[in-house]
């Protein structure tokens, strides 16, 4: 852990996909959560006009501070450029739950700052003056890449993070409003419309109670039914049973 | 020259200067603790606290009962006699005669305990708690040829000898209590009685409640011993190491890292400062003693108690409900929880998952609230709209998101038509009632649903709340009222009970005779709420007949749901919802009954060959005359 190293996270106000309630961003915790392994003293920013109770997440899980930059409909780039001018390494979810943070906000940062950018990032860990990063890939592939400081990241959404909600967290953390930085170019070229989903019939392939299909698919010591129990053996042989059992089933080498 | 009655007398002023500095040094380490209202007067209440609050517990083991009687009324006669004829330098013969006689009453009582120490079951502490017979047949013995002698002693070895007893049994006694040998549980058991932080156990009430915290002012649960409160840092040292409340405990049982006995004298190790070697009972499942240690102002997890110990717990306080000194272990486990969950979020497994799914949904798993009630579109059940009014309010709760207990649901949906019950339900404004965020330790969560809650259910109009799920029942009934929701909240068996009483069911003529059914009986109905009966009404006003399981009613045994341990998922080397299903098992009962969505949900999740798990509701149902 250096803390010598300027650290920004960029977040964003989401939406529960099922509540529709405000709440963090998935991909922004990610950044954050990831940008709490980097250094302890972050400088947590937002542009725009998020709510408070969508910022209060981000309170509870870890931001002792979040400075809020601009206003309603101000542009995000040229809000956030001029407060990220001396950061050297700047985290931010590669895709926010929607608006301006979405898909290009990283993009038009790097451009913007003149800073490389890595996309889908996993992991992100400090050498020196390099950042070695595991990205996120199709199919389970992952790939370090090292880049040199200062560096824009946009953390996947399934990055592994260790920070969860804490209501204390969330009430000793502070928001500072500030208005500087908004060009009142308003920028919301957005559509909304409703999703559209077709209705999905659930039928049952097998007319057979639950219980009697758990008891087929579980394993079972006589070994009638579902699977194997394996009870001897070192680690590595029965580590053999279980990968030799997902490539018979094609789980894995596609 | 000094007589032998000189010596008594002097070494029992001798005795009471040195429990009166251990007293002293005893309550300044419960005064590390926290304020707590009291008052003095409830002094006053200990005698009846101790022969009739405590003497219902300790009577549940007869034998134990008899002989703590002969061990205990021995020793406070002898001392209360010694007082008045040494003590006060009376010396008279006659007197001697009746310590004598009691004295042999305690003689047979240590007799027993020593008897019962030889074949001690695996729940007893031994250590300290060893010495303890020795010393008091000791000091009995002693203490009965003194006074054959009349503390003039012609033979001056054996007069002498008595004296080394009597001195040995007035060490344990007095110097116990200072230095916390097993006998501090005396006193700190007495004054505990006195300052018990739940006082209306007192009156007839059950108080299973938890208690608010003041989040306004930062209260966030109890982190190191010295956040404790005094009075509940004093119950700590009442613990007599019983280990009944190990032996019931589920978690334990299941060899999930959590022992309540193991638990309370951690505290008292953190208390006093030190390290939790000298400890002589079970340990916590898989962890070793010796490796932990504490102190009043070091934080409790991770040096004291580990995580999983504090997680392990389903609330279902068994612990309590056996506990002879009327400890509250689950209190401070869920203080402690609420340290954890409130100020670092660190809940393990999918708990963490359901906290937030409240925050963010109101539902534990995540649901849209406006799918509530699809189970009940086919039923044309109301929803109460403000304004409009209905006699009963259905809550439905968790469980109706869950396709097994839909089946209860709407089989009690039935029940309550056909008795033509005026019922309607919340719909898509009903809420999760916060119990789960609570017992996870998250008082914040829990506040705002409670409130959320309250508010909307002061806005509508109707008489009574019934609910299937006793988490919902206990929490509505006993936990909202200290946010200022007072409702009457009836669980469905008592509803179907009376309801049954009324007439108002026309059953079937069974043609069939039913099988042998078991009951399971909730902890939060049964333990959390006294209720064992109505739903044995039920089952008996249908014609089922109830098998017992040994572990039923008061003392039945957790299905391992409650407390969010279906969510924490502390590892074991048994499940505790196959250890109940064990228990059913071993009734012979072709079917068990249940009363709750939760247990229905960890019975039914019992794999192999197993009895069917039946809801109350469904049983009514099937047997209703259409």
């Amino acid at each position: 852990m250096s803390n010598h190293v300027k650290v920004a996270v960029l977040v964003t106000p989401g939406y529960h996909p099922v509540s529709g309630r405000p709440r963090p961003a998935q991909a922004d915790v990610a950044a954050l959560g990831v940008a709490q392994t980097i250094s302890t003293s972050l400088k947590v920013l937002t542009a725009g006009a998020p709510s408070d109770a969508s910022l209060d997440g981000y309170l509870g899980l870890g931001a002792s501070e979040i400075e809020v930059l601009g206003d309603e409909g101000c542009d995000i780039v040229d809000t956030l450029q001029p407060a990220l001018s001396g950061q050297e390494l700047i985290l931010l979810g590669g895709r926010a739950d929607g608006g301006e943070a979405s898909g290009l906000l990283p993009y038009q940062l790097s451009a913007q700052l003149g800073v490389p950018l890595v996309p889908d990032a996993l992991t992100v860990k400090l050498v020196g003056r390099l950042v070695r990063v595991t990205q996120f890939m199709p199919k389970g592939l992952r790939r370090e890449v090292e880049v040199s400081l200062p560096a824009i990241i946009a953390v996947h959404p399934r990055a592994p993070i260790n920070v969860q909600y804490a209501f204390a967290k969330a009430r000793q953390g502070r928001l500072l409003r500030s208005r500087i930085g908004s060009t009142g170019k308003v920028s919301s070229y957005w559509q909304y419309e409703a999703a559209t989903r077709r209705p999905l019939m659930l039928k049952a392939k097998l007319k057979q109670s639950g219980h009697a299909r758990m008891l087929g698919a579980i394993a079972s010591d006589d070994g009638k039914s579902g699977g194997q129990v394996v009870k001897t053996g070192d680690a590595v042989a029965k580590a053999q049973v279980v990968l030799d059992y997902l490539r018979e089933h094609r789980l894995i080498d596609f | 020259m000094v007589s032998f009655a000189h010596i008594l007398t002097g070494l029992f002023w001798l005795t009471m200067v040195v429990l009166a500095l251990g007293l002293a040094k005893r309550s300044a380490y419960w005064r590390q603790g926290q304020e707590a209202a009291f008052s003095w007067v409830s002094l006053l209440t200990v005698p009846k606290r101790y022969f009739v609050d405590l003497h219902h517990v300790v009577a549940r083991e007869p034998y134990i009962a008899r002989v703590h009687v002969a061990t205990a009324g021995g020793a406070v006669a002898v001392l209360g006699l010694v007082a008045l004829n040494y003590g006060l330098m009376l010396y008279q013969t006659w007197l001697d005669y009746v310590i004598l006689f009691f004295a042999l009453v305690m003689l047979a009582g240590s007799i027993a305990v020593w008897q019962r120490r030889r074949n001690a079951p695996s729940r007893l502490s031994k250590g300290a708690w060893s010495r303890l017979p020795v010393s008091l047949i000791a000091f009995s013995l002693g203490t009965a040829v003194l006074m054959i002698t009349h503390a003039t002693a012609s033979v001056y070895v054996i007069a002498a000898l008595a004296m080394v007893g009597v001195l040995l049994g007035a060490i344990e006694f007095a110097r116990g209590i200072g230095a916390g040998g097993p006998m501090k549980h005396a006193i700190a058991g007495l004054l505990h009685l006195a300052f018990h932080p739940r006082q209306d156990r007192f009156d007839g009430k059950r108080s299973t409640d938890l208690k608010p915290l003041n989040l306004e002012k930062g209260e966030f649960g109890v982190a190191k011993p010295s956040d404790i409160t005094w009075n509940r840092l004093l119950s700590f040292d009442a613990c007599v190491q019983c280990g009944k409340c190990e032996a019931n405990c589920p978690a334990f049982a299941a060899g999930q890292p959590l022992n309540p006995k193991k638990l309370i004298q951690d505290m008292v190790v953190g208390m006093v400062g030190g390290s939790d070697a000298s400890f002589a009972g079970s340990p916590y499942p898989g962890k070793p003693v010796g490796q932990h240690s504490g102190a009043p102002d070091q934080p409790i997890i991770g040096q004291l108690v580990d995580a999983d110990t504090i997680w392990s717990c389903t609330t279902c306080r068994a612990c309590v409900q056996e506990c002879p000194m009327l400890i509250e272990h689950v209190d401070t486990i869920v203080n402690i929880r609420r340290n954890i969950t409130l100020t670092t979020g660190d809940v393990p497994n999918k708990g963490a998952e359901a906290l937030e799914n409240l925050r963010t949904t109101d539902t534990v798993g995540g649901y849209p609230v406006e799918v509530r009630y699809n189970w009940s579109i086919d039923l044309d059940v109301p929803v109460l709209q403000p304004g409009q009014q209905t006699d009963w309010l259905l809550v439905a709760g968790e469980g109706a998101f869950d396709m097994r207990y839909q089946r209860a649901l709407r089989a009690l949906v039935k029940v309550l038509k056909h008795a033509g019950v005026q019922f309607a339900v919340l719909g898509s404004a009903e809420k999760d009632c916060g119990d789960l965020a609570r017992r996870l330790g998250d008082e914040a969560g829990f506040q705002r649903l409670a409130k959320e809650n309250i508010a909307l259910l002061k806005n509508l109009k109707f008489k009574r709340i019934v609910t299937p799920d006793p988490h919902v029942f206990h929490c509505l009934k006993n936990e909202y009222p200290a946010f200022g929701g007072e409702f009457e909240v009836h669980h469905h068996s008592q509803v179907i009970q009376s309801l049954m009483k009324d007439d108002r069911l026309r059953l079937k003529a069974s043609a069939t005779a039913m099988p042998d059914f078991t009951y399971h009986d909730p902890c939060y109905l049964g333990r959390y709420n006294g209720e064992t009966d109505a739903p044995r009404n039920v089952l008996k006003g249908i014609g089922i007949k109830v098998v017992e399981m040994e572990r039923s009613g008061m003392k039945a045994r957790c299905c391992g749901w409650g407390g969010g341990s279906a969510f924490t998922d502390i590892p074991g080397e048994a499940r505790i919802s196959d250890m109940r299903m064990q228990d059913v098992k071993s009734t012979g009962a072709a079917k068990v009954a249940v009363a709750c969505p939760n247990c229905t949900a960890m019975l039914e999740g019992v794999v192999g060959d197993r009895p069917d798990v039946v809801e109350l509701a469904e049983l009514v149902a099937e047997r209703l005359a259409d």
